[in-house]
């Protein structure tokens, strides 16, 4: 086992350092909290806009707060919200897919057009006026950006669910009278969970990107509770003050970002069968 | 071929049809968002610093009909959209769709100069990149594409800032000049948001690139090819690239669709005055005709052109063209 | 060795091929330079923090809109650069003893449109103001001229219903310009009409959403004025923007430097910063809210504040504490024994709380906004300050026109407010203390209704005698300290960002540093 595992870091070092690395910022998202050296919210007018030194490893923001403390407490909100997001957009788009690709046809005419108009707009316009008059909490934002991603996965399930069931083994559970129901979920769900997995995997890294967006424009987690994106967009102001300021955050969500995306591509080289047999 | 032709005639008409109905949920529903949203747009009018009498708010509400029930103004404006009469800005009665007539080549050029930038540095990697699979060269250059995604745009934005404009002084920081009144200055100020903007589409475009790329080259015929003893430069040059221009080009389409509202952020940093500012500034003012004028603008773009990419792409796959028909 | 060398001949290579460059650029600017002492002129570039909804002469729509209307319009008076109210298109004026008639003498001006500046435009222009239908931000203040005469083509009488001192104040906001009578009758409700006034610079054209130009009006009553041959207004709503606009030479001046940004362009050797104290912070109340409708809770949270914290973190250390009414110093109702009633003290705060019934404190909505930093920025640090006796403060961060509109419903329990004084006559007061009809309003805090506050400011807005004026203001003062309706924070340093060419234009002190537009006028380029 330990060789196995030993000679997959040996042949996939990228993959691997990118699981490390999530490990890391989940752990920082679950115990964040109790690692920060300081009080993440406290004020300190006397030492604002401070590099690295002794008693703040990575400097003070604009407010004199330890900037290591808040990069720690900051991944939690933006991870829920992305983690939250996707599994809605995840749940609710694959029912839909499923629904529409083998359901009625009046209702797969409905659903897939729903699906095209809300494709057809960038999500962070959406999410722009759709936050605007919610109160922006965590919770509003997973729910806004877990519906806007709702038609891609769906789009996603949809057209697995059609190559599935024009499969020869959908025709033999047909024909034993199976349920609907046993239909979706022994038959179809198992075949088409592997592009979803992957959607799954883009929608993480894509709703990181989104709320770190949102934040940049004033629109993410209220303040004083930091995000990362948040703390970018105000860190941009200090470039001239604290240049540090902003490439710590920075570093770390597209570190972050990266290793999403480079698991994702993983993920796809071991579930796509096709790309397996080379 | 007439049929085909015929075919082409058809699935055109039934896009356009589904269009406008996209178009038309979405102005209801932008118009519905716009009423619930907090904030009124008489209040901003009548003074930054002020205290208008109530008198006074009635009576500009009265003016701008904002006094109407919410239904009946709804219908009103559609009426009028109907016949292209998109209304007027609500500060000034200047016309919306001159409004967005100004701003939306500006949008669609800043568009334009970042998919170029992309395709010129995605397309030449990607192949590289494909062409030695597995190899040091595949690794750098996909990781370098991966990271290329990462980074949100607002930061390579800011980099490209401090570097070019602050430190070297090579280029405006932001802002737009027309084209008319002084080009060098013009495709100067488009520069840096191109680039910002270009950059993080290079590396998916060099990524789908890669992959297209190696699914071709996985294909049985290009294996008979070799068989028969084609030179790799040949088989690449004139049956693998040929193959996988479809997809690509059909990426680079749908992330130009993309573009027309994706500009949202790299339009804010340089001042740049395209549809996106346009819709930032009418929402913070509440402007609502101008919010429906843009936001329409920025989704009939969008269909538009993957309403195209579709077309083109039809047209270039045989495969497709046969299913179809 | 071999390093440095190299180094060295880099710097000669990049110092010919300056100095070729500056051969070039010196035989064009020896043109220019010929042309500049011949006419002056040239172009200004002015980055705006935002585009104006409206260029309605007679609606205040924010800074942006004022500096341009102030390039484009003139007053009867209006307020120089030193801040004292200078005669515009008023040659001179008399009041008469009983303060009930104000007779003007005009000066030989022209419109852009070559009409003369006459009585008849000085009566169209105030009566558009005051009419019923009218929206004018002051329509309330200029409402109690009763009658205006046209004695003779350059002479008005304006006659009061009961005196009011601080009117000739009032008749100096750029809101008074007066524009042509003929202009009014065809265009004054078309709020797309190209303005046309008395003023310096004529409107030459205004790409939405981008700039806005104004070019010299050779016909302009002040001699040698302006200047500039154009200037243009660019909108830069996004203060990071605005500041690079200035760093990079897109733009020559900009106004509402960020806090943070002012250090970096004073010691930027191409920039200069004109800053100057005025505007003020504060917390608004709800005074329907059960804890801040006691006079107590608001002195609690008054003394609870470290102003420190605040001008350290929100302001980069720009800016003065108040520690007890924003009046500035010279202004009437100042008063120095009384400018620090509400020093730092915790334990006097926590004591407050306790006898009003809340020792553990209590929890309350702080709204604000994140569009604008400062605002922002302010909540949190007196989120963090209120902390410490106990009152937790939930920030409610809508957008500006959410924000606008949530303090116009009373839809807040406390609020940031970053503002100034219209006037430099202590009447400024009555828009932020007086209650009266509409107790829910901008500047008031929502529902503050003291019968002995609106005495006083009733009785200091007729009194004649400075002095007793004085009396009345001081009285004012206490009061005000002891109710408390708004807890003052600092005076916020506010600042023009500009390149060192640029000469003439001035940052008018105090409350009226939002007016500094009118010195356009004076403004040059080197």
């Amino acid at each position: 086992m330990t060789s196995r595992t030993l000679g997959v870091a040996r042949s996939q070092p990228a993959f691997v350092a990118s699981l490390a690395v999530l490990a890391i910022v989940l752990l920082m998202a679950i115990f964040g909290g109790w690692l920060a050296p300081h009080d993440p919210f406290m004020l300190n007018p006397q030492a604002v806009n401070q590099g690295s030194s002794a008693s703040h490893w990575l400097g003070t923001d604009e407010f004199g707060r330890d900037l290591l403390s808040r990069l720690l407490i900051g991944i939690r909100p933006t991870l829920m919200v992305a983690l939250g997001a996707t599994v809605i957009a995840a749940v609710f788009g694959t029912f839909l897919g499923i629904a529409g690709a083998y359901g009625r046809l009046w209702l797969s005419f409905l659903i897939m057009r729903a699906v095209d108009i809300m494709l057809s707009f960038p999500p962070i316009l959406l999410a722009l006026l759709a936050v605007g008059f919610w109160e922006s909490d965590v919770l509003s934002l997973t729910v806004v950006i877990g519906v806007l991603y709702i038609p891609h996965f769906a789009r996603v399930a949809h057209s697995a669910t059609l190559q599935v069931t024009r499969q020869e083994f959908m025709e033999a559970e047909h024909a034993m009278g199976a349920s609907v129901r046993r239909v979706v979920f022994t038959a179809i769900l198992p075949n088409i969970l592997s592009p979803l997995v992957v959607q799954a995997t883009l929608t993480v890294a894509a709703a990181i990107l989104l709320e770190s967006g949102l934040s940049f424009l004033g629109l993410g987690i209220v303040p004083p509770e930091p995000s990362w994106g948040q703390m970018i967009g105000t860190a941009r102001g200090y470039l001239g003050q604290n240049p540090m300021y902003v490439i710590w955050p920075s570093l770390l969500l597209a570190l972050t970002v990266l290793a999403i995306n480079v698991v994702g591509d993983r993920l796809r080289d071991i579930l796509d069968p096709r790309l397996r047999e080379e | 071929m007439n049929a085909s032709v015929a075919g082409a005639l058809l699935l055109v008409g039934r896009k356009l049809l589904t269009a406008f109905i996209q178009l038309l949920v979405i102005a209801t529903l932008i118009f519905s968002v716009m009423y619930i949203m907090p904030g009124d747009p008489v209040l901003l009018l009548l003074g930054a610093d002020s205290n208008p009498s109530p008198e006074a708010v009635a009576s500009m509400r009265n003016q701008l009909g904002l006094d109407q029930p919410v239904m009946s103004q709804y219908f009103v404006w559609l009426w009028k959209a109907l016949h292209l009469d998109f209304g007027a800005s609500l500060a000034n009665g200047y016309p919306v769709s001159r409004y967005v007539l100004s701003n939306l080549p500006r949008t669609l050029e800043l568009a334009f100069a970042a998919i170029i930038i992309a395709t010129l540095i995605g397309v030449p990697l990607g192949i590289a990149a494909a062409l030695k699979r597995g190899s040091l060269r595949d690794t750098i250059l996909t990781s370098v594409a991966t990271i290329g995604i990462s980074v949100p745009v607002y930061i390579l934005g800011t980099m490209l800032v401090l570097f070019f404009s602050l430190k070297l002084g090579w280029l405006p920081a932001s802002g737009y000049t027309d084209i008319s009144r002084n080009a060098l200055e013009h495709f100067r100020k488009l520069t840096l948001p191109a680039v910002a903007l270009g950059f993080g589409l290079a590396a998916s475009i060099a990524r789908m690139t890669r992959s297209s790329m190696l699914e071709i080259l996985g294909r049985d015929f290009v294996r008979a090819l070799r068989a028969k003893g084609m030179s790799e430069r040949r088989i690449i040059w004139q049956h693998v690239l040929r193959n996988a221009a479809i997809p690509i080009v059909t990426i680079i389409g749908l992330q130009l669709g993309n573009l027309m509202g994706g500009t949202v952020l790299v339009e804010a940093m340089f001042n740049w005055p395209g549809l996106s500012t346009l819709l930032v500034g009418a929402v913070s003012a509440r402007n609502y005709p101008l919010v429906q004028g843009a936001m329409l603008a920025i989704a009939a773009l969008f269909i538009c052109i993957n309403l195209l990419v579709e077309l083109l792409y039809s047209l270039l796959d045989p495969r497709i063209r046969r299913k179809r028909t | 060795m071999e390093k440095t060398n190299k180094q060295a001949q880099a710097k000669k290579g990049y110092s010919m091929k300056k100095s070729v460059l500056g051969l070039i650029f010196a035989l064009a600017s020896s043109v220019s330079a010929h042309q500049a002492l011949a006419a002056e002129g040239g172009t200004l570039y002015f980055g705006l923090s935002g585009e104006p909804s409206t260029l309605d002469s007679t609606i205040n729509a924010g800074t942006p809109a004022r500096t341009i209307r102030l390039a484009i319009h003139r007053g009867l008076v209006n307020y120089g650069a030193d801040g004292k109210l200078s005669q515009e298109l008023a040659r001179s004026y008399e009041v008469s003893t009983d303060a009930l008639t104000y007779t003007f003498k005009l000066r030989d001006a022209k419109f852009h449109d070559g009409s003369p500046v006459t009585a008849q435009d000085v009566k169209a222009s105030i009566e558009r103001i005051t009419a019923a239908d009218s929206k004018a931000t002051y329509r309330n203040e200029l409402g109690v001229i009763k009658a205006i005469d046209t004695l003779d083509a350059k002479t008005v009488k304006l006659t009061l219903s009961k005196p009011f001192v601080p009117l000739i104040h009032y008749l100096a906001l750029p809101e008074s310009a007066i524009v042509p009578a003929a202009w009014i009758r065809d265009h004054g409700k078309d709020p797309n009409a190209t303005p046309i006034g008395a003023g310096p610079f004529k409107f030459s054209a205004w790409e939405r959403g981008r700039e806005l130009t104004v070019e010299k009006f050779d016909g302009y009553y002040k001699q040698g004025r302006p200047h500039l041959d154009d200037v243009h207004y660019v909108f830069y709503a996004d203060e990071n923007t605005r500041v690079n606009a200035l760093k990079s030479s897109d733009v020559d001046i900009i106004d509402y430097v960020p806090w943070k940004d002012a250090a970096s362009i004073e010691a930027d050797s191409n920039l200069k910063l004109a800053s100057t104290t005025g505007p003020f912070m504060m917390l608004q109340f709800n005074t329907k809210f059960e804890p801040f409708s006691k006079p107590e809770v608001r002195q609690a949270v008054s003394y609870a504040i470290d102003r420190a914290t605040v001008i350290n973190t929100a302001f980069n250390g720009r800016g003065t504490p108040i520690y007890g009414i924003a009046v500035p110093e010279g202004y009437m109702g100042y008063s120095k024994e009384k400018a620090n009633y509400f020093s730092y003290d915790i334990t006097k705060a926590k004591a407050l709380l306790a006898k009003a019934g809340y020792p553990n404190g209590f929890e309350a909505r702080l709204l604000s906004t994140a569009q604008y930093g400062f605002h922002n920025n302010t909540a949190i640090a007196v989120q963090a300050e209120l902390a410490k006796i106990g009152i937790k403060a939930k920030l409610d961060l809508p957008d500006w026109s959410g924000r606008i509109a949530k303090n116009n419903a009373g839809d807040y329990d406390f609020l940031v407010a970053g503002t100034a004084g219209d006037i430099a006559d202590p009447d400024w007061l009555s828009n932020f203390f007086y209650g009266g009809q509409q107790l829910v309003r901008l500047n008031n805090s929502a529902y503050f209704n003291d019968p002995a506050i609106n005495d006083l400011l009733d009785k200091g807005r007729v009194t004649l005698d400075t002095a007793e004026r004085g009396k009345i203001y001081g009285q004012f003062v206490d009061r005000a300290l002891e109710q408390s309706p708004f807890v003052y924070l600092m005076w916020r340093d506010q600042s023009f960002g500009l390149r060192k060419n640029v000469k003439g234009f001035t940052n008018i002190p105090g409350f009226l540093t939002f007016q500094s537009g009118i010195t356009v006028e004076d403004t040059e380029l080197e």
